[in-house]
């Protein structure tokens, strides 16, 4: 038996903790330095190049006379379906990569860690928004000058705050189930059942039952955000956006953040 | 250095026989069920199904419709068809992301039968899932007869009937293909929603020209197979079902298959 080592003290009372900027900053990089993240925001950028190559194609083909927004609907098909999937992989990637033991080691305040996560995801909407905008007006420039007709703007100032709810909305609700499911498949099906098989339900209930047609407003948030997209939310719309984000959006947020903290990580 | 040499070893193999196909068929379809994700995944698609009958004979009750046997089997089969090829997705790329190919491929090196045997367990689950939505279409059919005090009425398009076993298996074959092309599950599952929920859009926008419009017919394979629960189809409706289904079913799956048998096993 070798003799006892001496008792060794690590002292770190004046080691200051992880600061938040530096979070934010590796989240970010897990965003766009993974393999998924990065062949996912490449398959965004591109399919909606694609999008809008089409819809340009074709309305100036066929003499339809359309605007900036027509454009921005067009760039929300491919983001609106694979932003919430990328706010889903930034939470999942961390169980599914097995990168949680690394990530809660270093910095053990989970709460920190999502909370950067979920800045990053805000960042990332706010770059998807300047993008979209700007792919858009490239489109709608070239269609001016391809069919010869005015250019039409509409307003751009709420057209712009409009679509950055849209996405906004879109990836911290993918971000939220994400956290419930802690699993990317679990995850990303499910947000897929919600956005596309549930609204038939929810249609053919509102087409049947009164009641149901008078309160599926303000519990169907995919219904909600109808108006954002066409950039006409107003006054009683408002209203049903918060209310069945309550239950879509919010619930599973903070079901999501309570099962973080308890979650094993392995 | 020890002097003693090692004893020649052989182990004589002539006589032991290969796995029979039927055992390696039996293990995929277990596989496919008494795995978490699996038995969860066919929880879900029951739970879901069962939900959808029940609302579905709430309001017809309620609403006094007409409701027939065929509606029942309907109301089960939306649901179904869009977790079905979840499954297909989840029967490949699961040896992948669960890490367990390195097993399953040391006890049978041939992967290509450890794929047939896959497929044929995916096929098995699809008319299963067929057996399930008959099964409980029959249940709400009897049940809402018995609310409305009249007796059930059994008509059911035989012929939909057809095209509902034939899309239903092509569309576990495709999520099958995608997920033999990709080997990564979110990355087949995202692709396979593009695919269904964003691709007929865009191919009806390009239909908008004339050249795509007549060209649209023989590279879209969901339209070509809705064909199907109108047989008989016409030979140039076959021929649209046999070129759209060359590119988007048959294509990625000889990829797919070329891949596996020669992508890493890690």
């Amino acid at each position: 038996m070798s003799a006892m080592a001496a008792p060794t003290t690590l002292d770190v009372s004046h080691t200051p903790s992880v600061p938040f900027g530096r979070l934010v900053q590796v989240e970010a990089r897990k965003l766009a330095d993974t393999r998924a993240g990065r062949w996912l925001l490449i398959a965004i950028a591109a399919l909606t190049v694609v999008v809008l190559g089409i819809q340009l194609a074709v309305v100036v083909a066929n003499d339809v006379s359309v605007t900036y927004l027509d454009f921005l609907l067009g760039a929300n098909t491919p983001m609106g379906i694979l932003l919430p999937v990328l706010g889903i992989m930034s939470v999942t990637s961390e169980w599914s990569q097995r990168t949680a033991m690394v990530t809660f080691t270093l910095e053990p305040s989970r709460l920190r860690v999502i909370a950067a996560k979920f800045v990053c995801v805000m960042i990332l909407s706010v770059v998807a928004l300047v993008v979209g905008l700007v792919i858009g007006a490239f489109a709608n420039v070239l269609y001016g000058a391809m069919s010869g007709d005015t250019v039409v703007w509409g307003n751009v100032g709420t057209i712009a705050v409009d679509y950055l709810l849209v996405w906004v909305l879109g990836m911290a609700t993918g971000f939220a189930f994400g956290m419930v499911f802690l699993n990317s498949p679990a995850g990303i099906v499910l947000f897929f059942v919600y956005s596309f098989v549930l609204p038939a339900p929810f249609e053919i209930g509102a087409h049947l039952l009164g009641w149901f047609h008078d309160i599926r407003p303000w519990i169907d948030f995919n219904n909600a955000q109808g108006p954002l997209l066409d950039a006409t939310i107003h006054g009683n719309e408002w209203a049903q956006l918060v209310t069945s984000g309550l239950i879509w959006l919010v619930l599973p947020f903070l079901i999501g953040l309570a099962r973080i903290q308890r979650a094993e990580v392995k | 250095m020890s002097t003693e040499t090692a004893p020649a070893w052989t182990l004589d193999v002539s006589g032991t026989p290969g796995i029979p196909f039927g055992r390696l068929f039996g293990v995929e379809l277990r596989k496919s069920v008494d795995t978490r994700a699996g038995r969860w995944l066919v929880g879900i698609t029951i739970g879901a199904v069962l939900i959808a009958e029940t609302i579905f004979l709430i309001v017809s009750a309620a609403k006094d419709l007409d409701s027939v046997y065929g509606d029942f089997v309907a109301g089960a089969a939306i649901v179904s068809s869009f977790l079905l090829p979840i499954l297909g997705i989840m029967l490949v790329s699961s040896e992948w992301s669960q890490r367990t190919a390195m097993t399953t491929f040391s006890l049978e090196p041939r992967r290509m039968r450890v794929v047939m045997a896959k497929m044929l367990a995916g096929m098995t689950m699809t008319l299963f899932v067929i057996a399930f939505a008959l099964g409980i279409g029959l249940v709400g059919n009897l049940l809402f007869a018995a609310i409305q005090g009249q007796s059930p009425v059994w008509s059911f398009g035989w012929t939909g009937f057809t095209g509902f076993l034939v899309t239903q298996t092509f569309a576990m074959l495709g999520g099958f293909a995608l997920a033999c092309l990709f080997l990564n599950t979110p990355a087949a599952i995202v692709v396979y929603v593009v695919y269904k929920y964003v691709l007929p859009g865009l191919i009806a926008l390009g239909s908008l020209m004339a050249w795509f419009s007549s060209l649209a017919p023989w590279i879209d394979f969901q339209s070509a197979q809705n064909e199907l629960y109108d047989l008989p189809l016409t030979s140039t409706q076959w021929w649209h079902l046999v070129v759209s289904g060359v590119i988007w079913l048959l294509a990625p799956l000889l990829i797919g298959l070329w891949r596996i048998r020669r992508a890493e096993v890690k």
